[in-house]
């Protein structure tokens, strides 16, 4: 059984995908609407998740824990630190904002500096490494490629590597050899920066996908599909927004004056 | 028609796609695609858990991935259901709570609690919160929650959503850090997401990882598969791999037939825009070249 609400969700849902689209064509009231609803909801719901799951929980609640004791005063050191960072706004106690900062700054690069040298780099290194041992050892059995492109593989994976890293070597300069080897450096980058601009279209394209699944009612249950009648609702929407942009884009067209008639000449 | 093309409006191409998406989901049709060995390794780390294993699932993304990655999470869940295994839900962002607990309604408490859908006319109403499945909600300080969940799970998460005290949750007897659970998936959609989970436990932990990502994220994760990584969900063609694994035909595999038609549609814009340049081009050239004559 669908709801009322779920259902006048879905076209709201509709509604707002199609006016969000309708911008794609020229700016409109209708975008604007949807525009500053985002911005109002998004705000709206971030500052009420970050009250309940940061700080009630965190600061709130400990300090009011009887459980908690003396130990209570630590969070009110740390309350004092939060109202730091507020100080910005007066010009002659904004020094005080950088304490909080450095703390912050401080314990982010504690944690981050060894975690990322660990998993990005000697980890890295090593699995690269192993990579290519196991296949000079023979160990060529578990792959999906033929020998030919494993061979490959491995020569670009150890050639593109050391290429890439003599693109970003700047003490000696990029001329001979030096400059080959750097060049095909750039080439691996490239190839490396396609790979991603392709994928970056496949999931722009999956997000327009999913906007239209919800529009056409693909997938929908039985009852859904009774209930929303997604199609009826997408094309009524269409016709409303696009018709009343073309309507008030005439109306303004009609209400201003030729732009393009020459000067009247004075004096 | 050179100059047609070189002026031609741009809103003709959004036209052409939204033809080119919508068309395909009116009239579908079945496309043939191969399951990659990254989409592989996951099912199998999901397939050779040991039997009534407690699996932890970090769901990190919001409504704008959701196209991408619920798939897979969806594909995933009947995996884990159907091999009959505990789950212990969290997330780290803000936005995915709806998400979840839409999940848990659907998945777990509507097909395979009550027998419907994936699981129509085989219900299992003793899979029950709490005994074989828990939702410890959302968390916030990002990496800094992954790093703790790694040193001491219950420190960081002391209750459920519901706020249940983890010690009366029978799912949880013998968890005690991201090291007791045979095996996490995550479907993360950025930051924080795989990319730091790899850095602050997988690595440091050497746990069993497996992650479902947006297509943008692909080219950052890939080096980490599969010696940090076991696995990996690329996007939406990944999710619908898996679904294609799982036997059944659902959102990814729908969208990932659309989707090859946008793709030819941009690989086609590419191509006209540099024949387009290129032509141009030689034509400002002649023209220098019989004006300087």
């Amino acid at each position: 059984m669908v709801s009322l609400y779920e259902v006048f969700g879905h076209w709201f849902a509709i509604f707002i995908t199609v006016a969000t689209l309708s911008y794609l064509y020229e700016d409109n009231p209708f975008y604007k609407f949807v525009e500053h609803l985002y911005v109002g909801t998004t705000i709206g719901y971030e500052i009420i998740v970050q009250f309940y799951d940061t700080v009630k929980p965190n600061l709130i609640d400990r300090l009011a824990s009887p459980a908690l004791g003396a130990s209570r005063l630590v969070y009110i050191g740390l309350l004092v630190l939060v109202l730091f960072l507020f100080m910005r706004y007066n010009k002659n106690l904004a020094w005080l904002g950088r304490i909080p900062i450095a703390f912050v700054i401080g314990i982010y690069a504690g944690q981050n500096v060894p975690a990322v040298a660990n998993s990005d780099l000697i980890a890295q290194v090593q699995a690269t490494v192993e990579g290519v041992r196991s296949f000079a050892a023979g160990d060529t059995a578990g792959s999906q490629f033929p020998l030919w492109a494993q061979y490959l593989g491995v020569f670009v994976l150890v050639s593109g590597l050391i290429a890439g890293l003599v693109y970003f070597f700047f003490s000696i300069e990029h001329k001979g050899s030096i400059k080959h080897i750097s060049r095909y450096g750039v080439w691996v980058l490239m190839v490396g920066f396609g790979a991603s601009f392709g994928f970056t279209v496949q999931g722009r394209i999956s997000l327009a996908i999913g906007r239209a699944m919800q529009c056409l009612g693909v997938n929908e249950s039985a009852a859904q599909a009774e209930a929303f009648h997604s199609r009826v609702v997408s094309v009524v929407c269409v016709v409303v927004i696009f018709g009343t942009i073309i309507f008030l884009q005439r109306r303004t067209k009609k209400n201003t004056p030729d732009s393009a008639s020459p000067p009247t000449p004075t004096g | 028609m050179l100059d047609f093309l070189t002026h031609l409006d741009r809103r003709w191409l959004f036209l052409a796609m939204t033809f080119a998406l919508v068309l395909p989901l009116l009239w579908p049709a079945r496309l043939p695609f191969r399951v990659s060995r990254m989409v592989q390794d996951v099912y199998d780390q999901v397939e050779h858990l040991p039997p009534n294993s407690t699996v932890l699932c970090s769901i990190d993304y919001d409504p704008a991935s959701q196209p991408e990655i619920e798939p897979f999470t969806r594909a995933v869940f009947r995996h884990l259901l159907r091999g009959g295994h505990k789950m212990v839900i969290i997330t780290l962002w803000d936005k995915a709570p709806p998400i979840v607990n839409g999940l848990i309604g659907d998945v777990i408490e509507g097909e395979y609690v009550r027998g419907t859908g994936f699981f129509e006319g085989h219900p299992h109403p003793e899979y029950r919160y709490g005994t074989h499945y828990a939702y410890l909600g959302f968390k916030a300080g990002k990496e800094t929650v992954i790093a703790g969940l790694g040193q001491n799970f219950r420190q960081i998460y002391p209750a459920d959503s519901r706020e249940t005290p983890l010690s009366r949750l029978p799912v949880m007897d013998r968890i005690s850090s991201l090291r007791d659970f045979p095996l996490i998936i995550n479907s993360s959609a950025g930051f924080p997401g795989a990319k730091e989970y790899v850095q602050q436990v997988v690595t440091r932990y050497n746990l069993p990882f497996v992650a479902a990502t947006t297509a943008v994220s692909v080219t950052d994760l890939t080096p980490y598969y599969p010696a940090q990584i076991r696995g990996l969900i690329p996007g939406m063609r990944g999710s619908a791999e898996y679904e294609q694994l799982m036997g059944y035909s659902g959102n990814g595999i729908a969208g990932l037939n659309v989707l090859t038609f946008g793709q030819l549609l941009v690989i086609a814009s590419i191509v006209l825009g540099n024949v387009i340049f290129f032509a141009t081009r030689r034509r400002e050239r002649l023209a220098r070249t019989q004006g300087g004559a």
